[in-house]
């Protein structure tokens, strides 16, 4: 894959560069001249999500880039997240960053994700983090490169199960550390004397509320039923009690008919007004309870209102109920089941993985090329999954990190068939040698001559057929010089 | 007497409210009427003859402390005597929850568990410590054979072990008026409770309990809870709670409507029959009452007997508390 064209537009300032399909020098001859931000710009252009640097704001500029991959032109215009391919006079429009996958897939022809991903971690070398960064960690932005993906996908394995679970663990991680953090906040306003009430939540309450108000409703309509039947009691007695009636009982006694004489109403009306001043203190013990809920409900409302936006969070946080002890049980445990399937995915990757052994040859071969002695480049092909980069000095981490990269470019066109461009941003810089430099080059032109490659300096190394493209003050300059030698 | 009056500690109330009811039980037959926090007294009771029983009930936080028990004793016989003037008092009771009354140890035994010592009944050394007191303190109106003394275990922050002995003695009572319903003694002392206690914090002193209005609650708390178990084994019991929960205020519109009572009442009187037999041979003279229902024969058949049960049984009931209570 080559890149052959690029032009850039940011209002009304446009800038067009045409590139060798061997070596480019992107050279100006002091620093800030936008150099990273062009080759960045190229990244863009291809579909990935970069951060924009210096005041250059990608996602309000136009892109058009034209690229060769296996003889065949692409044409791409990218303008924020729409991005459309011309090829072979068929125009396909995609969207940003959703169709990413598709995008680098109908250029390089390569389906599978795990070497899309890696693809520009293999074939860039920032200059901030590009030259440390050995086997994995970030590229740009949040661009990541792993080597374990990238040997996965080149060997065809396919981990996907293991990896949606690996995701799905991560997320409950992040989301048991927030809770985690609720905690610590808790422990805190505690700490600091400002108590942690576990207040009933506003729903529990206004349950509470809407129960007891159905209770009450029930209690008015007992009490209702309750006095009428005592009104109707007291009607029907006075009724007889008007009638005037006497009777006489079986000794021959005369007795009136009065309230007093009639069986059973006396007891009747006391076990009645009983049962409604009971039902009348039951109803004020609710009144009470409607009462004081509504009060607090109201309190609570208000103080909402004027407490300042602070203390309406730590209310809120206080309210939250958190088992730290639990959260740390549970993400202690998740933590391990990551630690596991890490492993395992980790295992499944180097079980029978030729990727393996080439890629430590192709790294071990370079390394001694560079003069790194064998006690740095472990024997054990393992060590291509290193994680111990600290014991390594400045030198020394830049000649095996670009031993690795070019073992990553090499596989991927052994592999994949992709002929990734090879581009460097600004290798003379930090603690490499000049001379370094320039052999890492020369071998790039000794083994990898049909690679393109691309460097941003403010060296104009001595290479063979190398386009030197000048910046001379900004990267959206017109003054730029194109030279050929 | 405002020192007297003042305000005392939630626990000291809810100590003089427990003492009273207590109190009021054990005179039940007797008392016509009780006053928390009186004029004169703690707990004044009010007998038919109108004399009356003045009880002082003083009580400490822990039973372990015996540091105050004399100065309490000391108060409680100071406000006793001055009772003992008004000239009407039956008896005159010194109630506390110390195990140790008199700060003595060996005349602690006879104030184990919930005891009860007229003065005569008291060991020698307490009589010794009491004439001591009203002879120095010169509270010569208490008559000490109308004295006698309570202890009532009454401690703890859990509720259930403190009131344990008024429980115990709520239980009693209602045993001796055949009472025995599950949950029956609990509702009836967070009445009584609620009832002494909200008078206990009025100022105005003058304000009594008259015995009808702590025994009708009994009453409808009985009627509510023994009724629907005494048919409970005639019928399914998911089926009752369904049509009492269902027909509540046709139940309680036909059960308490004095025209409806005495109609059953008269027919039960004229059948002659026991009340089970009345009821399943009869019922269909009442189907008038559900008529108007929308559901089906049998529920409206519950329904009735569950009514005429009702009516039946209430009586019952009413008649013979008010018998265990001389009401």
């Amino acid at each position: 894959m080559k890149i052959m064209e690029i032009t850039l537009k940011e209002g009304f300032h446009e800038k067009k560069v045409q590139f060798s399909e061997s070596v480019n020098i992107i050279y100006s001859k002091k620093n800030s001249t936008g150099k990273t931000t062009f080759l960045r710009a190229i990244f863009y252009a291809l579909g990935y999500s970069v951060p924009s640097t210096r005041g250059i704001k990608f996602d309000k500029m136009e892109f058009w880039l034209t690229i060769e991959n296996r003889e065949k032109i692409y044409k791409l215009y990218r303008h924020g997240s729409y991005l459309s391919i011309d090829y072979d006079n068929k125009k396909m429009d995609y969207s940003l960053p959703t169709d990413f996958h598709e995008i680098l897939t109908e250029i390089t022809g390569c389906r599978n994700i795990d070497i899309l991903d890696n693809l520009l971690g293999a074939a860039y070398m920032d200059q901030e983090k590009g030259w440390t960064l050995l086997n994995r960690g970030k590229v740009i932005g949040n661009i990541s490169f792993n080597i374990e993906a990238l040997v996965r996908g080149l060997d065809g394995k396919d981990c996907t199960k293991e990896n949606q679970e690996l995701e799905a663990v991560e997320k409950q991680i992040k989301k048991y550390e927030y809770m985690h953090l609720v905690a610590d906040y808790q422990k805190e306003l505690y700490e600091n004397g400002e108590y942690i009430e576990f207040d009933a939540p506003e729903e529990v309450r206004d349950i509470k509320l809407d129960t007891l108000r159905v209770e009450k409703d029930l209690l008015l309509e007992e009490l209702s039923q309750l006095k009428d039947i005592l009104r109707k009691n007291k009607l029907l007695v006075e009724y007889i009690s008007d009638l005037k009636l006497t009777v006489v009982s079986s000794r021959g006694e005369q007795i009136p008919v009065t309230k007093e004489t009639l069986v059973d109403f006396t007891d009747n009306t006391e076990l009645l007004v009983t049962r409604k001043e009971m039902l009348q203190k039951r109803l004020t013990g609710i009144n009470r309870k409607i009462s004081s809920l509504e009060e607090r409900k109201e309190k609570e409302n208000q103080m909402v209102q004027v407490q300042e936006a602070i203390d309406a969070f730590d209310s809120n946080i206080r309210k939250i109920k958190v088992d730290p002890i639990e959260t740390q049980r549970i993400l202690d445990y998740l933590k391990s089941k990551r630690k596991k399937l890490r492993d395992h995915i980790r295992t499944l990757t180097k079980q029978d993985n030729d990727v393996v052994i080439e890629l430590h040859r192709c790294i071990s071969r370079y390394a001694q090329e560079l003069g790194i002695s064998e006690k740095y480049v472990s024997l054990d092909k393992d060590y291509i999954f290193t994680s111990d980069l600290k014991s390594l000095s400045g030198t020394i981490l830049h000649k095996i990190v670009f031993s690795f990269k070019l073992a990553y470019i090499k596989l991927i066109k052994d592999k994949a068939g992709i002929v990734l461009p090879i581009i460097l941003d600004s290798p003379s810089g930090r603690e490499v040698e000049f001379n370094t430099v320039e052999t890492m080059l020369k071998i790039i032109q000794r083994d990898y001559p049909e690679h393109q490659l691309i460097i941003a300096s403010i060296y104009n190394y001595d290479l063979r057929y190398k386009k030197v493209i000048e910046f001379k003050d900004r990267m959206l300059d017109d003054t730029d010089i194109m030279m050929n030698s | 007497m405002s020192d007297r009056n003042a305000s005392t500690s939630a626990f000291g109330w809810d100590f003089q409210t427990n003492s009273a009811i207590l109190l009021m039980l054990e005179n039940i037959k007797n008392a016509k009427q009780i006053r928390v926090e009186g004029a004169d007294e703690d707990i004044e009771i009010t007998l038919q003859d109108n004399s009356k029983i003045y009880a002082q009930a003083k009580s400490i936080a822990k039973p372990d402390d015996y540091n105050h028990v004399i100065n309490k004793l000391s108060d409680a016989l100071e406000t006793l005597s001055l009772a003992a003037k008004n000239g009407d008092g039956s008896l005159f009771t010194y109630v506390t929850n110390s195990p140790n009354p008199f700060n003595n140890k060996r005349t602690m035994s006879y104030f184990t568990g919930r005891t009860h010592l007229d003065y005569n009944e008291l060991p020698d050394a307490a009589k010794n410590k009491i004439i001591d007191i009203v002879h120095k303190k010169g509270y010569n109106n208490l008559d000490l054979n109308k004295f006698d003394v309570r202890v009532i275990p009454f401690y703890g922050n859990d509720l259930k072990n403190r009131y344990k002995e008024i429980l115990a003695c709520i239980n009693e009572f209602l045993g001796e008026i055949n009472i025995d319903i599950t949950g029956i003694n609990t509702s009836i002392m967070e009445i009584w409770q609620r009832d002494l206690f909200q008078n206990a914090t009025q100022t105005d002193t003058d304000i009594f309990i008259s015995k009808e209005k702590m025994i009708w609650p009994l009453i409808v708390l009985v009627i509510d809870k023994s009724t629907s178990r005494e048919y409970e084994k005639d019928f399914d019991e998911d089926e009752i709670e369904e049509i009492e929960r269902k027909y509540k205020l046709i139940i309680n519109q036909n059960t308490m409507s004095y025209k409806m009572i005495t109609r059953v009442i008269f027919d039960y009187r004229g059948a002659k029959k026991d009340k089970k037999t009345f009821i399943s041979e009869n019922w269909r003279d009442y189907q008038d009452i559900v008529d108007k229902l929308k559901t089906d024969n049998l529920t409206k058949q519950s329904l009735v007997k569950i009514i005429l049960y009702r009516i039946l049984t209430q009586r019952r009931y009413i008649k013979n508390i008010k018998r265990g209570a001389n009401l």
